[in-house]
């Protein structure tokens, strides 16, 4: 069968040629990219449905030995499960559709106008995503309390309303929507902001030409074009707000609103012993499932990705557009917004962490503010030795998300060389594990790591481990939206040009990938910073980090400490930023740059 | 130099497999430029690509200078990036991020040294008139200068060929005009094998040295252009290429072999023609003459029943410039006729025309 | 007893016999002092057995800064032994020893501790802790149990609190089902989630009372979170006039800071117990009996006061703000033992579906 003709140049081997694969660096680093993916997703992937069908009373699922349906019964036959599922509908959509819409016109208002403090506002925006999400709620009820809430003082007052409590209650399915909503707009912002910024003008122009204006434009070319990164949002965050259980546990109570969470969480937080791991990882798996047919139905949309392909050779910076009569609005928008959703909080943990407990602000309470807590925190070595585990933690889960995301991107973007059906797998299961609670991913590690002959159990590089699972499906949306973005025939004239694989990848996806990559790292860093859940199951003496600290701080009454702390992550986070807007800077030479660049 | 044969590939689309190469084999010598033309979705682009190595067709085989870079039999195929050819991308794919100069350094990376490489890039740059512009950002160039940039990218590294992907297509006319003539001549100068695509026939007849007509995957003929247009073998070629005019008719004698003369009969007349190969023995016929051909005679009113002579009525007269682009109406039919815009008839005239048997075709319906 | 007609007995005898009895009586004053004082020998050679290991290592939610002073005090009257530990809440670090042990890789730990016993249930149910008789017997103390494989080292007491500020201490609530009056209704309670001390109160009333009262509560649209911290903190800063789940120490030490918060012994009156348990495969366990042991003691008692308030507040060692008043109130105290888990448990799960648990 083997023919072998001449060889083009002395130095060129024909390769054989089998028609399902060829041996090159791509295909082994496909190999490699699905083997890690589906190595790490799997296991407490299966862990979880292995423990959904585990009778799991007093047990740990792995010691259980009686296999049941009695889990999901117990989820469908409970009379609580409609009014739950229901609940978490409704309160899904009201965040989005408070969060997204907020998102994307920041985003848009910021990448795409000429508004004044552009890069301030941008930077701005992302800070609440640097407060550890226990302290920030705080913060909120300390704002919209219906009693003493700042804000709903200021409006008393403002407006002359006589009444005990009020007028906002934030204890309420509209008020968790909005802290939600809020919530998940720094997140939002980061993955949907790079998209904007990569657009053909001409695609606009044309429009424009055509005598739209600026909202027709929008509406009509920019967002459609922007399909896939958009949907890969809605997606992405429908199952953030349904999984995430900060908002219902901090409102949702009060205001009797029970969701899906909440349900999760009474499994998981049994008080005598040990979580009800069967339940827990039964309703996860109802999650799921749900993940999944979303991933279908976003397959499905963005089938034709070529579509939506911005960078193409033609043109790069997209004009700026020029608000004239909207500058004004535009610009008091965006400051309302700071002020609100960034400045309000940020300046509640400021204060909660001068203050031995809290009392809203006043003469008396002000008399008792003392800073020592900044002073004192330093004495405590154990707290440096955290910073030091925090900031390695977060570093080395920021590079291991970033590679895998960015691999992963490549090979559901560019499904042509491989074919539909490994892209799709790739997609859905790089996604998966935003579904999975993140104790069931403790458990899963604790379980397989305690056995395995890799040393990485009680380290480190397991919570690393942990955070890089979980990580991975907001990363590797991101990437894909943004190199969605990069035609493809960018890289196939470098092919054309005689580049091998990773020459191209080196010199020219990544460069084109970069803004949306630097976003990627803060992110991950971020929330690498303060991860709580998995940390609490997986953490040993030696790997104390921040966010455990904080939370024990708090444990323990001490919430100026566990305040300070928190300021200081927010410095950390900052720095963090600076630097990722360094780099772009560098890279750029004299653009001007915001982050997400 | 290059030899494709019996190309074939299907792409799964949304109502089950689409086959967009049909058995495509065609040659092209060393130093021609050989173009591909065809309307959209032809299959002229995914066959430059399989040449490219940019995609790969389920059977065929395709060898550039003798040597088999593709074989579908023999399992056979060599990377794009090995293949050594120049391709200019419809879209130019300039990369954004770097310098004209960036650009087009790229492809001698890893080859000769710094000083040698900027050699190569000054004089291909000042070959192509862009050396003012070395050092500009990539995105801050105009359509025409951003083409240029690709196939200077292209031909840095001196291929063996040059694959161009509707280069002209997105330029506006004046500078589509100009830029043809610069790419025959710079093709001819470096004597490089070229395939074109396009989907513009002017620009196909003007600079190729053999086009090849493509329809829905398959390969209708390929000849020189002049060949093409004046001779088709296939209705769908003397359509596509230039006006035409396609008249029913009924066959009344004639046409065993192709070429061979035949007489028609139809609603504007007895027109004698030549067999083309498409058509096959029966009845019908469609009558093919270009509006060119059409002579409008002198004098008043309609002749004698002749061969080859029609008569109309004017029915609308288009003034283009060097020429006047004239629909006469003859009975239910309309006949399209290119004047000298010196002899405009006027409209709702009769008048009559002839056109010779030489330049009439007789194509299946 | 003596009879000086009697000239069997002996002037030995006359001259022995009070220094006898003397040295009894000097035993008994010692042991009504320290019970462990016959045993308090058994003390010094368990200590001496403890200062061969050298180290203890011990898992749970103490605040790291009171083993660093207990470690301090420890130096001084019994040096040679090390307090390595790890500061984590107990549920986790459960787990994780029984997956070590399942997998045959014992967890590093000799002591593991709670705030509340029914926490290390797990443990319990799966027989890997050591019974110690010696901490009744030769420490004398009494917060024992689970047949004798855990002691307590401080309690925590569930109270109702209120902001003295915006209610006065007449008009705040004397009984469980005050709170169930119109008045507190409207954003006035506020409730820590899992509703410990409704659960707690299960075990006295029985399940159906303490479901009822709680629908009452939970029907005065009182705010519920989750954590004794924001609780306490909601109270202190205003936002509500009543405290349902925050512990009497807390409302102390808020106090000593200055905060308008003051507790109300009720009755019954829930107290949770601590519980420190020393595994069967502890690498130290001499030290870890000892130092959990001594933890109980008067002078453990006194270094955890004093660094943060708790302490035992209910029983023989009981110290401090809290166990003056309970002493004082005389309420019905309602103890957290290992007797009252299955109760807990099912009246938990009964509470938990009112706010969101599916079973």
């Amino acid at each position: 069968m083997s023919v072998t003709p001449t060889t083009l140049a002395n130095n060129v081997q024909i390769r054989h040629w089998s028609l399902a694969r060829s041996f090159s660096i791509r295909s082994l680093t496909l190999g490699l990219t699905l083997a890690v993916v589906s190595y790490l997703v799997l296991v407490p992937l299966l862990m979880l449905l292995y423990a959904s069908v585990k009778s799991t009373e007093d047990k740990l699922p792995f010691e259980s030995t009686v296999t049941t349906l009695g889990n999901y019964a117990a989820v469908f036959t409970s009379p609580s499960t409609l009014p739950i599922f229901l609940n978490t509908l409704l309160f899904a959509a009201g965040s989005l559709a408070v969060g997204l819409p907020l998102a994307i016109l920041l985003a848009w208002l910021l990448e795409r106008t000429a508004i004044p403090g552009r890069a301030w506002i941008a930077n701005l925006i992302l800070v609440p995503m640097t407060i550890p999400s226990l302290l920030s709620a705080i913060s909120w009820i300390q704002l919209l309390d219906p009693r003493i809430g700042l804000i709903n003082v200021a409006l008393r007052g403002l407006f002359g309303i006589d009444v005990e409590a009020g007028p906002l209650d934030i204890y309420s399915l509209s008020g968790m929507c909005f802290v939600q909503g809020l919530r998940l707009v720094p997140s939002a912002y980061l993955m949907i902001a790079a998209s904007f910024r990569a657009m053909d003008p001409s695609l606009e122009e044309q429009s424009a030409m055509a005598g739209q204006n600026i909202a027709q434009t929008t509406l009509r070319v920019t967002l459609p074009i922007m399909r896939p990164a958009l949907l890969a949002a809605l997606i992405y965050f429908i199952i953030v707000v349904v999984e995430s259980f900060d908002i219902p546990g901090l409102l949702g109570f009060t205001a009797r609103i029970r969701v899906l969470s909440t349900a999760i969480y009474w499994a998981t937080h049994s008080e005598v012993g040990l979580p009800d791991y069967g339940l827990a990882s039964a309703l996860g798996t109802i999650i799921l499932g749900a993940a999944l047919l979303l991933m279908w139905l976003y397959q499905r949309l963005t089938a034709h990705q070529e579509r939506f392909a911005t960078i193409t050779g033609k043109g790069y910076r997209p004009r700026q557009v020029r608000l004239g009569a909207w500058t004004a609005p535009a610009a008091v928008f965006c400051l309302l917004y700071v002020l609100i959703a960034v400045l309000l909080p940020f300046l509640m943990l400021l204060w909660t962490s001068v203050q031995p407990f809290y009392a809203p602000p006043s003469a008396e309470s002000l008399a008792r503010a003392s800073f020592e807590g900044y002073a004192n925190i330093w004495r405590d070595g154990s707290i440096v030795r955290a910073l030091w585990n925090t900031i390695l933690l977060a570093l080395v889960t920021s590079v291991a998300t970033i590679v895998l995301a960015v691999l992963v991107s490549w090979f559901v973007v560019r499904r042509r060389s491989q074919g539909s059906g490994i892209a799709n797998y790739l997609a859905t299961v790089s996604f998966l594990p935003q579904c999975v609670p993140s104790i069931v991913i403790g458990l899963a590690l604790i379980f397989v790591y305690v056995r395995f002959p890799i040393p990485i159990y009680g380290t480190l590089w397991i919570i690393a481990l942990a955070m890089t699972t979980r990580y991975l499906a907001y990363s590797s949306r991101a990437t894909t939206a943004a190199l969605m973005q990069v035609h493809g025939e960018l890289e196939e004239a470098s092919q054309m040009s005689g580049a091998p694989w990773t020459r191209t990848l080196r010199r020219i996806t990544m460069p084109l990938l970069a803004p949306a990559m630097i976003n990627v790292f803060f992110w991950v860093a971020v929330h690498a910073m303060q991860e709580l859940s998995m940390a609490l199951m997986l953490y040993n003496p030696n790997t104390v980090v921040v966010s455990t600290m904080i939370w024990s701080m708090w444990q323990n009454g001490r919430t100026a400490d566990a305040a300070v702390l928190g300021v200081i992550l927010i410095f950390l986070s900052a720095l963090l930023l600076l630097g990722g807007q360094a780099v772009s800077y560098l890279r750029r030479g004299s653009d001007a740059q915001m982050p997400g660049q | 130099m290059i030899s494709v044969r019996a190309l074939e590939k299907s792409f799964a689309g949304a109502r089950g497999e689409v086959r967009a190469l049909r058995g495509v084999s065609f040659e092209v010598g060393k130093g021609q430029l050989f173009t591909l033309l065809g309307p959209s979705g032809c299959g002229k682009t995914t066959t430059l690509r399989c040449i490219a190595g940019l995609e790969q067709p389920s059977a065929g085989e395709i060898l550039i200078n003798e040597r088999a870079v593709f074989n579908a039999a023999a399992g056979t195929f060599v990377p794009p990036e090995r293949r050594r050819i120049g391709m200019v991308f419809q879209s130019y794919a300039i990369w954004p991020h770097m310098t004209v100069a960036g650009n087009v350094e790229y492809p001698l990376a890893g080859e000769a040294s710094r000083k040698e490489r900027s050699i190569k890039v000054d004089e291909i740059l000042q070959r192509l008139g862009l050396g003012e512009l070395a050092d500009r950002l990539a995105p801050n160039l105009s359509g025409g200068q951003q083409q240029r940039v690709a196939l200077a990218r292209a031909l840095v590294a001196q291929p063996e060929i040059l694959l161009l992907d509707e280069p002209l297509s997105n330029l506006d006319a004046k500078l589509r005009e100009q830029m043809r003539f610069e790419l025959k001549s710079l093709q001819e100068s470096f004597g490089i094998t070229t395939v074109y695509v396009t989907h513009d026939q002017e620009e196909a007849l003007a600079l190729s040295d053999r086009v090849g007509l493509m329809h829905e995957g398959a390969l209708l003929e390929v000849g020189a252009p002049a060949e093409l247009y004046l001779h088709p073998a296939h209705k769908i070629t003397a359509d596509f290429l230039g006006m035409a005019n396609f008249i029913p008719a009924h066959v009344q004698r004639g046409g065993n072999q192709p070429g061979d003369e035949m007489l028609l009969e139809s609603p504007i007349g007895s027109f004698v023609a030549r067999r083309s190969v498409e058509w096959q023995p029966g009845p019908a016929a469609l009558l093919f003459f270009r509006p060119e051909n059409v002579e409008i005679l002198d004098g008043n009113g309609p002749a004698g029943c002749e061969t080859n002579h029609g008569a109309g009525v004017v029915e609308r007269v288009t003034f283009l410039g060097n020429s006047a682009d004239v629909i006469l109406r003859s009975g239910a039919t309309a006949v399209r006729v290119r004047a000298h815009p010196a002899r405009i008839p006027a409209v709702g005239k009769t008048v009559s025309f002839s056109v010779a048997p030489s330049a009439c075709i007789v194509f299946p319906v | 007893m003596l009879d000086a007609r009697s000239p069997m007995i002996s002037a030995r005898t006359v001259a022995v016999a009070p220094i006898i009895l003397g040295l009894l009586v000097w035993a008994s004053a010692g042991y009504a002092q320290d019970k462990g004082k016959g045993g308090s020998d058994a003390v010094a050679q368990l200590y001496a057995a403890a200062k061969k290991e050298g180290v203890v290592v011990i898992w749970g939610p103490t605040d790291a800064i009171i083993y660093q002073r207990m470690q301090e005090a420890l130096d001084k009257q019994y040096p040679g032994i090390k307090i390595e530990h790890f500061e984590s809440i107990p549920e986790p670090l459960v787990q994780r020893i029984i997956a070590e042990s399942q997998a045959g890789k014992p967890a590093a730990v000799d002591v593991i501790q709670s705030g509340s016993l029914r926490a290390l249930r797990p443990l319990i149910d799966r027989d890997m802790l050591a019974p110690y008789p010696g901490w009744e017997k030769d420490f004398g103390l009494d917060a024992v149990y689970a047949g004798q494989r855990f002691v307590g080292a401080y309690n925590l007491t569930l109270p109702i609190s209120y902001n003295t500020k915006m209610v006065s201490a007449k008009e705040a609530p004397k009984s469980w089902e005050d709170l169930a009056d119109a008045k507190w209704k409207g954003r006035k309670i506020i409730i820590e989630a899992r509703l410990v001390p409704f659960s707690m109160l299960g075990t006295e009333w029985g399940i159906p009372k303490a479901a009822e009262l709680t629908k009452r509560i939970l029907s005065q649209q009182p705010l519920i979170v989750q954590g004794g911290t924001t609780v306490a903190n909601a109270l202190a800063g205003g936002q509500v006039s009543i405290a349902v789940g925050t512990y009497a120490y807390t409302i102390e030490r808020l106090k000593r800071q200055g905060a308008a918060v003051d507790w109300v012994a009720v009755s019954p009156l829930p107290v949770l117990t601590s519980a420190e348990g020393v595994l069967k495969t502890a690498a130290h366990p001499n030290a870890a009996r000892f130092f959990a042991g001594w933890m109980g003691t008067a002078e453990g008692q006194k270094i955890r006061y004093a660094t943060t308030g708790q302490a035992m507040e209910v029983g023989k060692n009981a110290i401090g703000a809290v166990a003056e008043r309970i002493k004082a109130a005389q309420p019905t105290v309602i103890l957290e033992t290992d007797k009252t888990f299955a109760t807990i448990l099912e009246i938990q799960r009964e509470l938990g579906k009112m706010l969101g648990a599916l079973r």
